[in-house]
């Protein structure tokens, strides 16, 4: 799983973290982020390339940048995303980053 | 004094109910045959009680206070912990009894034992880790959980050798306390599997072969110097290894009877069902 020490330091992995937890957990930022994700991410402290992430549900990225993947995928799950549409995303983004080396 | 009257090793992967028929029909057919035996080993036991080992994942703890161990001393779990996982386990939600008595006293025993686990008094969920053996195990009525969570989801984790250790004294606990005379004990969680990351579904059938055949022989100690590489290697859900070797200490190492074993990919994880031979003092 996820080390909570690589990304872009620990604060912003830890908010990137945070932010997937209350959309797991907490159903008023569920709603708020569907209605308007930027102002939901723009509570927390996160760093450009998490936010462009969050903002694209980007969970390749998102695990890229240190997200514990079982918090990834529980916060895509809570927002409607489909397991299949999860790994499908996943390792398309693998796919890409691996034809970027 | 207590007696340990069944103990069992056994996986927790969401898809054995929430998507069990996506399996191969032989594979499940095989499943559903140890699963069986299980139960129907559990029932005759006659347990007062469950000592649950497993981790959590991410359904009550966070990188805020992410415990290495926990006991929970609750008189009752909501199982599962939501809606959400009720949906994705196929399990409805309900309360699964907690023994609030024996759960104090093994915290007790642990912090006077070299050990500072956690408390979990109360507003704690149960995840896969507990909601799909028990719905297996004992649909309707399980007996009352005293669950043990192990960190198997984010680094630094507790050693497999502190695990084992952990074992060694719940082992110790559960022959001397005398809140309840019939425990059984169980560790869930594994074997191989991968979680959230592009490699889900594969599946190191290796791996889980040489666990369960140090389990057979009755050496399952030697894995608690496996290496977290080793671990790694298996998927991020091998990790969950850390509870079986905890549950095999509390019996001593003694020998587990593999009861089924299938690499299902469509559940993402090497499936396992182990119970030990446990030398019973009476039938």
């Amino acid at each position: 799983m996820g080390d909570g020490m690589r990304g872009e330091g620990v604060d912003d992995v830890f908010e990137l973290q945070r932010l997937l937890w209350d959309l797991r957990h907490d159903a008023s930022t569920r709603t708020a982020f569907g209605r308007s994700p930027e102002e939901v991410v723009d509570r927390y402290a996160v760093a450009t390339r998490a936010r462009a992430a969050l903002l694209g549900t980007d969970v390749a990225a998102l695990i890229g940048l240190g997200a514990n993947p079982l918090l990834v995928l529980a916060a895509a799950r809570a927002i409607g995303v489909s397991r299949d549409r999860y790994y499908e995303q996943l390792r398309s983004g693998a796919r890409a980053e691996r034809a970027d080396a | 004094m207590g007696e340990v009257v069944f103990a069992a090793c056994l996986s927790h992967a969401p898809g054995m109910t929430g998507f069990a028929a996506s399996a191969q029909e032989q594979q499940l057919a095989r499943l559903r045959l140890g699963l069986a035996s299980l139960r129907d080993a559990l029932e005759c036991a006659r347990p007062q009680a469950i000592v649950g080992v497993s981790s959590e994942h991410f359904t009550n703890f966070f990188l805020s206070n992410l415990p290495a161990f926990a006991v929970g001393t609750a008189s009752g779990y909501p199982c599962p912990a939501d809606d959400a996982l009720a949906d994705l386990l196929a399990i409805e939600c309900h309360e699964q009894a907690g023994h609030a008595a024996l759960g104090r006293d093994l915290l007790a025993y642990l912090l006077s034992s070299g050990f500072d686990p956690a408390v979990v008094a109360g507003s704690f969920g149960l995840d896969e880790n507990f909601a799909v053996p028990l719905h297996l195990l004992a649909p309707g009525s399980p007996p009352p959980l005293v669950p043990v969570i192990v960190n198997a989801v984010e680094a630094p984790y507790p050693s497999p050798r502190r695990c084992w250790d952990l074992g060694v004294a719940l082992g110790a606990w559960l022959r001397g306390q005398t809140v309840v005379d019939r425990v059984a004990v169980i560790a869930t969680g594994g074997l191989s599997h991968s979680v959230g990351v592009a490699r889900a579904g594969d599946i190191d059938e290796a791996f889980d072969r040489h666990v369960l055949a140090r389990f057979a022989d009755g050496r399952a100690h030697e894995l608690a110097d496996i290496t977290q590489e080793d671990l790694d290697d298996a998927g991020n859900g091998a990790n969950e290894l850390r509870a079986w070797l905890t549950v095999a200490a509390a019996v001593d190492g003694v020998p587990f009877v593999t009861l089924a074993y299938e690499p299902v990919p469509e559940w993402s994880t090497g499936i396992a069902l182990t119970q030990a031979l446990l030398a019973r003092r009476s039938l």
